[in-house]
């Protein structure tokens, strides 16, 4: 992930801003239990042990167990894979297209630029979770589909940012002096427009994707049908499964709440903090 | 307002409509094997739906006879969630119903979210961090925490007798008022939509507040509400057009998780049901009231500020 | 003359008052909404309950589960016990205002048994050879065999003819919009919110005290008991194993047990390639340790066979299920299966089944998951899927496409569990076959003699253990919850409302 790649004007951010360093943190636990639990040799099928359900927190069980006796908190760090992995290709995928797309459209004008935008309007147009549910109702529930539709449900509102800050720049003193040295074009695009003066936005709006492909992937779990399936967890189908079973202050109960309540606070932090000021978007 | 604009900007609408009907046509005849092998009776229907579908017939031609029905009201018919009734019966009702609990959530974000703004000029930022940190929460995810704490409380209260077990009082397990109220107030608060409608109302007020035209109304004496008001319509409506995507999609999740009966309750059970020509006349109304809300958005500031008026005609 | 008329308006507002005590609806929460009010198309118990408000039969329950007569009179039946005279009530009314009459009778007789009208409950009428009207209030019934107590098998509900246009009738007739009953209660609106208003019959032809019942679907379960306690509903008709201290401790809501008459089981498809050899299943049904999947579920017994233990039918010589996981080894190391450490295999694939269970059979979740757990830790994988109910109706009723299958069957009174087991029984779909065991079940439906039915059954309870068609799970304790504010109530243990003229709520 790109928090792990920050460049000194970025970090620098974050020293001033103790806040975000403890999200930043926070994330980088999570992605990392998500890439780790692809590995894990943890098997969530045969943690049922019907004489250990609902223990509170203990020695063995850190964060008790739910009405099935299985291990809330390896559950916990289970799910992560649902979200992380995914989440990041939704990042690509949107990238991959909105980038060059919102970039070329920025920096050219005319006909191309009303046609991009419109094809990208067209596609705002539809509500992103309507759309997104549609493609797994007709094409299947399959996770990385999931994964590359929101990414390409998302792509209109990057585009737009990107074709917002490079349409801006295009007139920009340095530009006209960079084509009167006779710098191509593509070289004034990609490295000064998109890259050194587009490229904290574009951090921005990938990590509040993958915000919300998180909470894309929780609801779906949570409301059940689509989503992450018992018995594989996800914080979501988490949140629904203990729920009547025991005292709402039970870690059980309470842990997914937490875990993902924070995670989002943390991915919306850093997103900040990364993107600059509001006002600079 | 010139004739022109109005023209203009209703082409953009429609063609922005027509695409984005297409797109969610196209999603679904770009399937993979046929859309009838997924319907859980299809075998038995495909005849029937070969010709009301029109499989055998090119792309565009399918295209244009959608729309040319669908400009007289026939969306298709449901197969399985309501078979044989056609969709636009089933979807009446609980459209007008959704509607108005989606202009009910907009007007009170935009309410809420300048008060917020106003209230809190000058305070420590922690306010503002509070907003954000409750409003960011995932509406499904404020549903489940309310729901349960009310329940909780209520439950509580009840227990040490400090209030009675009457019937009446209101809870979220009830379907009404106040199951319905407070899935309008989830959708207003959560998926960020207080906190962005509070931190652009920030913005603008900022921006009036150090304006030219404010400090001359203060100078001679006027009232200053009118002035902030109406330059606050602006900012307001862009935010409030842009959400109106994501308000629909809050509502359909919301409608589920709460078992409210309005358009998205249906839509869930058409996609788990595979009944597409229900989904996809749902999809298409939504569709049509996010851009209609792009368009109203348009048109207001259109109307409030004059600047733009002269700045339209590329 | 002040003091008169506030004398007249305080009596007047007494009276009133009187008036309004019974007018407190009395309000049941179900899991789901019936989806059709026919009796004739009757699938769940939901739609059972409301038919019991709704519509009479000929017979009823009384209050010692005998029957009783409900529209009929007085009744002879032949000497040689293969016809009966049936005289009906005079002055019955159907809600909208007609006469009932012997039409009505003999109309319902015919549609139940009209194959095109495809009734879920012709099974109920198949021994009626035929129906005659008489008179207008008396009918004469033909019957295949000799019956020993015909007035058993007439509890099913009686349609009004007038309503109809021939005895083919379809589920999407508009009668299921406007329900035309005899029943203490008619049916007065189906609300936007999957409610149903039901009224007083003013013309029933016993008294009825409740003026308003009102049926709510709660489908999120977690609230079901909540509202109990907060007052908002009167009864719950099924309360989870997991409400049940709560509203056992709560003073204001009393508890009745139910008998179901229903087990749960874990089907296997007998035709499918590799379930169809019985050592497979045998050893699948050794590896299941049936305590331990119910304990999370809630509180129940063990069964043996397709009664439950407290049927007449039940034989409890037949030894109850114990995990043995020696013998299921040795049982598929015969079959041809090789066990490599981790999971059994046959040439080198892992064996693999699929398990369907229904989305609308509450805890099955917990069940399968648990399930899946136990068979996973002995090395063979289960890949669950979770049906709606159109989807289990295609899929397993009419394609048999599955291979495990977690449900239950639910039988009233005459556990009559032919479908289920027969070679030629509609409901047959795991594909049992075994030609005594149908001889048993034939010999049983045509019993007249009560002993040897229970005796042909309870054999034919050992031959299916012995056949493992299908692994017997259990039956559940079931509770309904009843407010305390809800006087004079008894519960029928199958259909709830049978006796619910009686009721109401103070």
């Amino acid at each position: 992930m790109r928090a792990l790649a920050i460049p000194r004007r970025a970090e620098r951010l974050f020293r001033r801003n103790p806040a975000a360093t403890l999200a930043a943190l926070w994330l980088l636990v999570i992605v990392i239990m998500g890439l780790v639990a692809l590995l894990s040799r943890y098997d969530p099928i045969t943690d049922v042990h019907v004489g250990q359900a609902e223990l509170g927190p203990g020695p063995g069980h850190w964060l008790g167990t739910d009405h099935l006796g299985r291990d809330v908190l390896k559950r916990l760090a289970l799910a992560c894979q649902f979200f992380v992995a995914p989440g990041m290709l939704a990042c690509l995928v949107s990238a991959a297209i909105a980038i060059p797309a919102g970039a070329i459209a920025g920096f050219e004008g005319g006909w191309i630029e009303a046609g991009i935008r419109w094809v990208f309007t067209v596609v705002a147009s539809v509500p992103r979770f309507v759309l997104l549910l549609l493609v797994l109702s007709i094409y299947g529930d399959r996770l990385y589909l999931l994964a590359i539709a929101a990414g390409v449900a998302y792509a209109p509102t990057l585009a737009e940012a990107v074709f917002g800050r490079i349409e801006g720049l295009r007139s920009a003193e340095y530009v006209l002096a960079n084509r009167a040295y006779g710098v191509p074009s593509w070289r004034i695009l990609w490295v000064h427009l998109v890259w050194a003066a587009s490229r904290r936005l574009v951090a921005r709006h990938l990590v509040t994707l993958f915000g919300y492909y998180l909470v894309l992937e929780t609801t779906l779990s949570y409301i059940g049908g689509f989503g992450v399936q018992e018995p594989m967890p996800s914080w979501g189908n988490m949140l629904a499964f203990d729920w009547g079973y025991s005292a709402w202050y039970a870690p059980q109960v309470l842990a997914p709440v937490v875990v993902l309540w924070v995670t989002i606070v943390a991915i919306a932090w850093v997103a900040e903090t990364l993107g600059g000021e509001v006002a600079d978007a | 307002m010139s004739l022109r604009l109005v023209a203009h900007r209703l082409l953009v609408f429609a063609v922005t409509l027509m695409g984005a009907v297409g797109l969610v046509l196209l999603l679904l005849w770009l399937a993979p094997g046929d859309p009838i092998d997924l319907l859980p009776n299809g075998e038995e229907l495909r005849p029937v739906l070969t010709q009301q579908w029109e499989l055998d017939r090119p792309l565009p031609v399918r295209f244009v006879s959608y729309f040319g029905r669908a400009l007289h009201g026939d969306l298709g018919t449901s197969l399985a969630y309501r078979p044989g009734t056609p969709v636009a019966d089933v979807i009446a009702g609980p459209a007008m119903r959704s509607m108005v609990w989606l202009l009910t959530a907009l007007v009170l974000t935009m309410v809420w979210g300048t008060w917020l703004a106003w209230a809190s000029a000058g305070r420590p930022s922690w306010h503002r961090k509070l907003v954000q940190v409750a409003s960011i929460a995932p509406v499904f995810l404020l549903a489940h925490v309310s729901v349960n704490g009310i329940d909780v409380l209520t439950l509580s209260l009840v227990d040490r007798g400090i209030i009675p077990r009457p019937g009446w009082f209101p809870l979220p397990s009830e379907p009404g008022v106040f199951r319905t109220a407070l899935a309008i107030v989830l959708l207003a608060v959560g998926s960020g939509a207080l906190a962005e409608v509070r931190a652009e109302a920030e913005n603008a007020l900022v921006k009036i507040r150090g304006s030219g035209y404010i400090a001359a109304a203060r100078a001679r004496g006027e009232r200053l509400w009118p002035h902030v008001a109406h330059n606050l319509v602006g900012p307001l409506t862009t935010v409030a057009s842009s959400r109106a995507a994501f308000f629909v999609g809050g509502l359909v999740i919301l409608e589920k998780v709460l078992l409210l009966n309005g358009i998205g309750s249906i839509l869930w059970q058409a996609a788990v049901m595979r009944d597409y020509p229900l989904a996809l006349g749902i999809t298409v109304v939504l569709a049509s009231i996010v851009c209609l809300s792009r368009l109203l958005g348009d048109t207001v500031r259109l109307a409030f500020d004059p600047r733009l008026r002269a700045q339209v005609g590329r | 003359m002040r003091r008169i008329l506030s004398i007249l308006a305080l009596t007047s507002l007494l009276l009133g008052m009187s008036t309004v005590a019974w007018a407190i609806p009395l309000r049941y929460a179900e899991d789901r909404a019936p989806a059709i009010v026919n009796p004739l198309f009757t699938t769940t118990m939901s739609e059972a309950r409301l038919d019991e408000l709704v519509f009479d039969g000929l017979y009823t329950d009384d209050m010692e589960l005998r029957s009783t007569p409900a529209l009929v009179d007085t009744a002879e039946v032949a000497e040689d016990r293969m016809s009966t005279t049936l005289h009906l009530k005079p002055d019955v009314q159907w809600h909208d205002g007609e006469p009932f009459t012997a039409d009505d009778v003999v109309f319902t007789i015919q549609a139940m048994q009209n194959p095109a009208t495809a009734s879920t409950e012709a099974g109920r009428v198949g021994w009626i050879k035929n129906a005659v009207k008489v008179d207008d209030h008396t009918v004469h019934l033909d019957f295949k065999r000799p019956e020993y107590a015909p007035e058993d098998k007439l509890h099913f509900k009686i349609l009004p003819a007038h309503e109809f246009d021939s005895t083919t009738v379809k589920r999407s007739n508009a009668f299921r919009n406007k329900p035309v009953g005899t029943g203490p209660f008619q049916v007065v609106s189906f609300n936007d919110d999957n409610s149903i208003t039901m009224q007083r019959n003013p013309n029933y032809f016993d008294p009825v005290k409740q003026d308003e019942i009102v049926m709510r679907e709660v489908a999120d379960k977690n609230y079901q008991a909540k509202l109990i306690i907060y007052q908002s509903i009167e009864a719950l008709v099924r309360v989870l194993p997991r409400d049940l201290a709560a509203l056992q401790a709560d003073r204001k809501v009393e508890m009745y047990p139910y008998q179901t008459n229903s087990w749960w089981y874990i089907g296997f498809n007998n035709d499918g390639a590799r379930l169809h050899d019985e050592r497979v299943r045998e050893a699948l049904r050794d590896m299941v340790d049936v305590e331990a999947l119910l304990k999370p579920i809630g509180t129940g017994e063990v069964v043996t066979g397709p009664f439950v233990p407290s049927s007449p039918f039940y034989n409890h010589d037949v030894p109850e299920q114990k995990v043995d996981i020696d013998k299921a080894t040795s049982l598929l190391t015969a079959a041809g299966y090789y066990y490599d450490g981790r999971q059994w295999t046959k040439n080198g694939k892992p064996l693999t089944f699929r398990l369907a269970a229904p989305e609308t059979l509450e805890t099955a979740q917990d069940v399968v998951i648990n399930l899946q757990a136990q068979f996973r830790k002995q090395g063979i994988t289960v890949q669950p899927e979770f049906l709606g109910v159109a989807e289990w109706k295609q899929r397993v009723w009419r394609d048999h496409d599955f291979d495990l299958i977690l449900s239950q069957w639910s039988f009233d009174r005459s556990e009559d569990i032919y479908e289920q087991f027969h070679s030629h029984g509609a409901r047959n779909f795991v594909g049992y076959s075994n030609r005594k065991v149908d001889a048993l079940l034939d010999e049983a439906r045509n019993a007249v003699d009560p002993q040897k039915k229970k005796e042909a059954l309870r054999q034919a309870h050992t031959l299916i253990a012995a056949d493992v068609p299908m692994v017997f799970l259990w039956t559940l304790d079931s509770y309904a919850a009843m407010s305390v504010r809800v006087k004079q109530v008894v519960v029928h243990p199958f259909y709830f409302f049978t006796w619910a003229k009686d009721w109401y709520v103070y």
